[in-house]
């Protein structure tokens, strides 16, 4: 009889302790696969679509995103490559190609501005409108206003938008995308604050941090 | 001393209390409710500090502004008294000046309440999107507002995590938050 009540008193007790280590293994697991994609930057040499498919990948850390009420704003971070990757187009980039493209882009620091309704259909710019005159002021402001309202802390510095160029696509995408640009600081031992203040959709500031330890350890790409 | 009844049921009962309660508890987390101090939250919010600074900041132009119209009419007014008679044109002026101003006041005070209230709608916005993260992230069932008008009468100084909240949302608010 003893027996019987030590074996329940155990059995108990490795059933709520079993708990918990699977809990926490659960843990080590997500935080194993976070750590795989980030161990990646600085060390190996990517393909070009290798490279773009490690951008886009939300634990390389270049890819920061809010959700407010229904509203999702995300950040995504276009590193110089990436971009040479994008207007390529191939997984076969020369080394003259490359040093020719990256003088175009030397200047300014590159970010795509996302804004989307969950669930949402067909275009944002259309969504809960008081009036029509409504559509043509967002589409103004998008087109030309928004640009003041975003910009870049840089350790104690701010810095305002050199660009930002609104991509129209009407009822193709459910999303808006706008372009922004920064000029390239020499400072690069801060991480990189964006700065966006919602007015359209009355979200408010959001800021998304690009860590710099990332940005100053990207992959590098493999040209041909 | 102990019969082996006695101990058999206690194993018993010891197995099925400590089973339920794994059980219960579960794998997946505790059932946890908590309060938070909506004035307490709402004053500490940074983006709340921020979007004032920024209120402030429009306001200081406005009222420069309407300063300036201001001494402009005191000035005209200054001149006027000191004409025995003065001409018509320069009253008129005066008048219109007058009436430029109090109805620019007036779309001023209007502008920048309109502004205050979307500000607030903006900061409430972020604000209870964050305590809704932090409840998902943290097993809470709910977490009740506090305010004076709240319909929390009591609460144990154990249930309070409005600094936890906080330094929370100040976090997610910043970016900072992984």
């Amino acid at each position: 009889m003893k027996k019987a009540f030590y074996i329940g008193f155990l059995y108990a007790t490795t059933l709520m302790v079993s708990c918990q280590i699977a809990g926490d293994r659960k843990k080590a697991v997500q935080t194993g696969e976070t750590s795989a994609v980030a161990s990646m930057s600085g060390k190996e040499e990517l393909s070009p679509s290798g490279y773009v498919s490690w951008v886009k990948n939300p634990e390389s850390g270049l890819f920061r995103t809010k959700k407010i009420d229904n509203m999702i704003f995300s950040v995504l971070c276009q590193p110089s490559d990436y971009l040479i990757c994008q207007e390529e187009r191939s997984d076969i980039i020369s080394g003259d190609t490359y040093k020719e493209k990256l003088s175009g882009y030397s200047d300014l620091n590159y970010f795509d501005l996302k804004i989307e309704s969950e669930g949402g259909q067909g275009e944002l710019l259309k969504q809960n409108l008081n009036d029509g005159a409504e559509y043509d002021t967002r589409v103004k402001y998008f087109s030309f206003g928004i640009q003041k309202d975003i910009q870049m802390v840089l350790g104690g510095d701010t810095i305002p938008c050199a660009m930002a160029h609104f991509e129209r696509a009407f009822d193709a995408t459910p999303y808006l995308s706008i372009q922004i640009a920064f000029p390239k600081q020499k400072e690069t031992t801060s991480d990189e604050v964006i700065i966006f203040h919602d007015r359209i959709f009355g979200k408010g500031i959001l800021k998304f941090v690009f860590d710099k330890n990332i940005l100053s350890h990207l992959p590098k790409l493999k040209i041909s | 001393m102990w019969s082996r009844k006695l101990i058999l049921k206690a194993g018993i009962i010891l197995f099925l209390f400590t089973s339920a309660g794994a059980l219960l508890q579960g794998c997946s987390g505790k059932q946890k409710t908590g309060y938070v101090v909506i004035e307490e939250v709402f004053d500490s919010f940074q983006m709340k500090k921020e979007m004032q600074k920024k209120y402030e900041k429009t306001k200081a132009v406005s009222d420069k502004i309407l300063d300036s119209l201001q001494f402009e009419l005191q000035i005209i007014a200054g001149r006027l008294d000191k004409e025995k008679t003065p001409e018509k044109q320069e009253v008129m002026k005066f008048e219109q000046k007058r009436e430029e101003l109090y109805k620019r006041k007036q779309k001023a005070e209007e502008d920048m309440h309109n502004l205050s209230k979307e500000y607030d709608k903006e900061i409430i916005a972020q604000l209870n999107q964050y305590v809704h993260d932090y409840g998902d992230q943290n097993g809470y069932v709910y977490i009740f507002g506090n305010d004076k008008n709240g319909t929390l009468m009591y609460a144990r100084d154990a249930e309070n995590i409005t600094k936890p909240v906080l330094e929370y949302i100040n976090l997610k608010y910043s970016g900072k938050e992984k």
